[in-house]
């Protein structure tokens, strides 16, 4: 039993969000450029981690419950900057000025310790506390995720070995567990404001007047979300939002609404089910067994500088046909709804040549099966999975600058049960 | 039978009501719809419409505010009467979102509706009432129901509250202390064109369709450097916070270094309480919350929609702070010391706290001065209280 203990606690924190863990973050405020979907490029003020370039946003913080955390924030802007922790209590800060939120690091070098204790697990994140209405649009926002003590691994729930060690919890109910999350933290830009930021033209800033064009995904827009983060040429916009399951995987969705506006998010393919809200499960008792408040939707709107986390899963319930192709005395994959095994496919496909092509479209309506495409078909799903849309439901968000689509956007792949799921 | 502090205070408060209710209404209010101005950071004087509290009809001595007064329907009472007059230039009226009544709307001569009750017509002689007669506990806004399109825009709105019972929100949502959020917008283009006569049909203005908020109230007042915190109780205190947004946009209100639980919504409780620091108030929406902070001190609270500008004026709109002072401050020196120390040493060792010999040290209102209460006081020792 003991050493069973042992095993549990060496195995490493299993990290799917990119970020960056550990208690001691030297976090800078500095000035760089966005690429938006369409080919625009924005003047930025964002985080960056340490001597690194500035990103939008800034590095998730990925933090142990129970840690002693300690943020340095160093200002290269020209003018003041803090950092200010929504649903974090008793944060003490040391060196810089008072502001009206948090000590303020002076402009060109000024220095600022912000230093809290990461008392409960859960989805947060962090964002300028001074001049907000312009800071937070000019980029100084990020996410933290911070991760029950101790982290428990989990059994293998639909799950296959090449993923192993798998995932983990969200919260300290089992309910919370995971096989892979991801990141959703949402926001949007008005160019014009960001022009005159870089003409320093701040006068004719009217942030009353603010009328975004432009919607992220993790400081991305639609198509490049679906690239692989940490792309050489997006250098100020390292991650992604490409989810990837298998069905019957439970993926853990952690939504950050860092911007300034409602962001109706629309998940295709299921329902799922929202656990907690700003870092806190939704519970009839806090400290209860499990998410007892939990429930199902499919579209979430969080509260600007709000949080939450949803459990999604998909196993191609209620298809009416079996998407393996199986034949009824065949063994189940894993993760397979039951109640459709063996069941056919219930139409007949067209021929190619009267169809319409798509990059997504494998030539086999089948999980994971290619079928004969004309030269030059396809060729963007190359496992052969599914894949819905997940955006927001404003669907002038789905644009960047006008342009249809992109913005607030990107797609899932469900991969069949023997693809490595690639993060 | 121990009585808990508040308890006591709402009976005294009670004793004091009692003597003055006997001839009049408890829920009764002589509300005068009329014009105010008030100057915004930048100093942009801007024309507005409010509410007075007058003493009586055409009393006059009630003063203009935005929002209007709040309206306290006493716990237990159904009843709200309120005698309206109206020295604006077009009519005006009351609703109340989500309290029941009879409404008579009023049509154009072409059937659109354009006052969802009847009306108060300007200069009225005698006061229109405004009744409702099974009022529900909760936090609810009041607003003109005539020409809303303008009116609202231009003021004519404010808080209404009842209690569940004395010292309860609701049913199971007993509090100590309560504080207001009231937040509210003025896009200065409207108030200029009806201060110009130049808003209506064959005018510069023929519509709000183009509002575009510029300034932002909390409270009534965009903060400026210097504005008063909201005085939110004391620490260890539940702390019912009232929300109200009578914005055209939605708000919502970020509590910084605390927890709310919100227990309600459009006056309606929750099954269960949400902990979030988020409230998320979309345009009329009502939210109530309670906090229960740990610790005495300033906790700053902000529209996380941005409304923080003060038109030319930089940085403000819906911030503000939640002044929570210290419950072991007996003497109310602001500090937590030797000298609230030595009252609660004089009071040690006490068990008949009562109405009429009540202890100053009896923090916790249990009816005794004991360790208990020592442990509140050291757990703020040497705080500072706002």
């Amino acid at each position: 039993m003991a050493g069973l203990l042992i095993m549990i606690l060496s195995l490493p924190a299993y990290s799917m969000i990119d970020g960056i863990s550990g208690n001691v973050f030297n976090l800078e405020a500095k000035e760089g450029n966005i690429y938006s979907g369409e080919g625009g490029s924005h003047y930025m003020w964002g985080f960056s981690d340490g001597a690194n370039v500035m990103q939008y946003p800034g590095p998730t913080m990925i933090i142990n419950q129970g840690d002693m955390v300690t943020v340095n924030l160093t200002n290269w802007l020209s003018v003041p900057v803090s950092i200010i922790f929504p649903g974090q209590s008793n944060v003490t800060a040391m060196g810089g000025t008072e502001g009206l939120m948090a000590r303020e690091a002076a402009p060109n070098g000024g220095m600022v310790s912000y230093m809290f204790m990461a008392e409960h697990p859960g989805t947060y994140m962090y964002q300028s506390g001074t001049n907000c209405e312009l800071q937070i649009e000019m980029g100084l926002i990020g996410a933290i995720i911070i991760r029950p003590a101790p982290m428990m691994p989990m059994d293998a729930i639909g799950t296959n070995a090449m993923e192993m060690p798998m995932g983990g919890q969200a919260y300290d109910t089992m309910d919370s567990q995971y096989e892979d999350e991801y990141l959703f933290l949402l926001s949007e830009l008005d160019p014009a404001i960001h022009r005159l930021a870089e003409l320093g033209n701040f006068a004719a800033i009217d942030n009353a007047k603010w009328w975004p064009t432009i919607w992220f995904i993790n400081g991305r827009c639609a198509p490049d979300t679906m690239l692989a983060a940490n792309v050489p040429w997006l250098p100020n916009q390292p991650y992604n939002c490409m989810p990837m399951m298998h069905p019957g995987d439970r993926i853990l969705c952690r939504y950050i609404s860092a911007g300034r506006d409602l962001h109706p998010f629309h998940q295709h393919g299921n329902n799922f089910k929202i656990i907690a809200r700003d870092g806190r499960l939704l519970q009839s008792m806090p400290g209860g067994m499990t998410a007892d408040l939990a429930y199902s939707d499919f579209t979430i709107t969080v509260a600007p500088g709000g949080t939450a986390d949803s459990i999604f899963v998909w196993t191609g319930a209620g298809l009416g046909w079996d998407m393996y192709g199986h034949a009824p005395g065949d063994p189940l994959e894993m993760g397979e709804d039951p109640a459709d095994h063996g069941k056919p496919f219930p139409v007949v496909l067209p021929q190619n040549q009267e169809l319409l092509f798509g990059g997504m479209w494998s030539g086999s309506p089948f999980l994971g099966a290619m079928g004969t495409l004309p030269p030059g078909e396809g060729g963007m799903n190359p496992n052969a999975g599914y894949t819905f849309m997940w955006h927001s439901h404003n669907e002038q968000e789905m644009t960047n600058d006008d342009i249809f689509p992109g913005g607030l956007m990107t797609m899932i792949i469900i991969e069949a049960p023997n693809v490595p799921i690639m993060h | 039978m121990n009585l808990t502090k508040n308890k006591i205070r709402i009976l005294a408060f009670m004793a004091v009501l009692a003597m003055f209710s006997v001839s009049c209404y408890s829920a009764e209010f002589f509300l005068r719809a009329d014009t105010t101005t008030m100057t915004m950071p930048d100093g942009k004087a801007v024309l507005m419409w409010g509410f007075a509290l007058d003493s009586a009809f055409n009393a006059n001595d009630g003063v203009v505010t935005v929002p209007g007064p709040m309206l306290t329907v006493p716990a237990g009472d159904s009843n709200l009467t309120i005698h309206l007059q109206n020295k604006l230039t077009e009519p005006v009226s009351i609703m109340i979102n989500g309290q029941v009544t009879a409404m008579t709307p009023v049509r154009n001569p072409d059937g659109r509706i354009r006052s969802f009750t009847h009306e108060t017509l300007p200069g009225n002689a005698a006061p229109v009432d405004y009744v409702w007669t099974n009022f529900q506990p909760g936090s609810y806004i009041y607003q003109s129901g005539s020409h809303p399109a303008v009116q609202v825009q231009m003021g004519l709105y404010g808080g209404a509250k009842k209690d569940y019972a004395q010292g309860a929100a609701y049913q199971g949502v007993a509090y100590d202390e309560e504080a207001t959020l009231f937040f509210s917008e003025i896009d200065p283009a409207l108030h200029d064109a009806i201060q110009n006569d130049e808003y209506g049909v064959g005018k510069s203005m023929t519509s709000t369709m183009g509002y575009v908020a510029k300034y932002f109230l909390l409270n009534g007042k965009p903060y400026t450097a210097g504005l008063p915190a909201i005085p939110s109780g004391k620490d260890t205190q539940k702390i019912l916070l009232r929300c109200f947004n009578a914005s055209l946009e939605s708000r919502t209100p970020i509590l910084n270094n605390l927890y709310a639980n919100v227990v309600a919504e459009d006056g309606k409780l929750y099954p269960y309480a949400a902990q979030q620091y988020s409230i998320q108030l979309s345009a009329g929406k009502t939210k109530d919350a309670v906090i229960t902070p740990a610790k005495p001190g300033k906790y700053p609270v902000y529209d996380r929609q941005m409304g923080l500008s003060n038109g030319t004026a930089g940085s403000g709109g819906m911030f503000n702070y939640l002044a929570v002072g210290c419950l072991s401050d007996i003497n109310g020196d602001t500090n937590v010391n030797n000298v609230d120390l030595a009252i609660l040493g004089s009071e040690f060792g006490r068990t008949n706290c009562s109405v009429g010999d009540p202890c100053q040290a009896d923090l916790n209102g249990d009816g005794s001065v004991n360790t208990a209460d020592l442990a509140l006081m050291m757990g703020t020792w040497l705080s500072d209280c706002p």
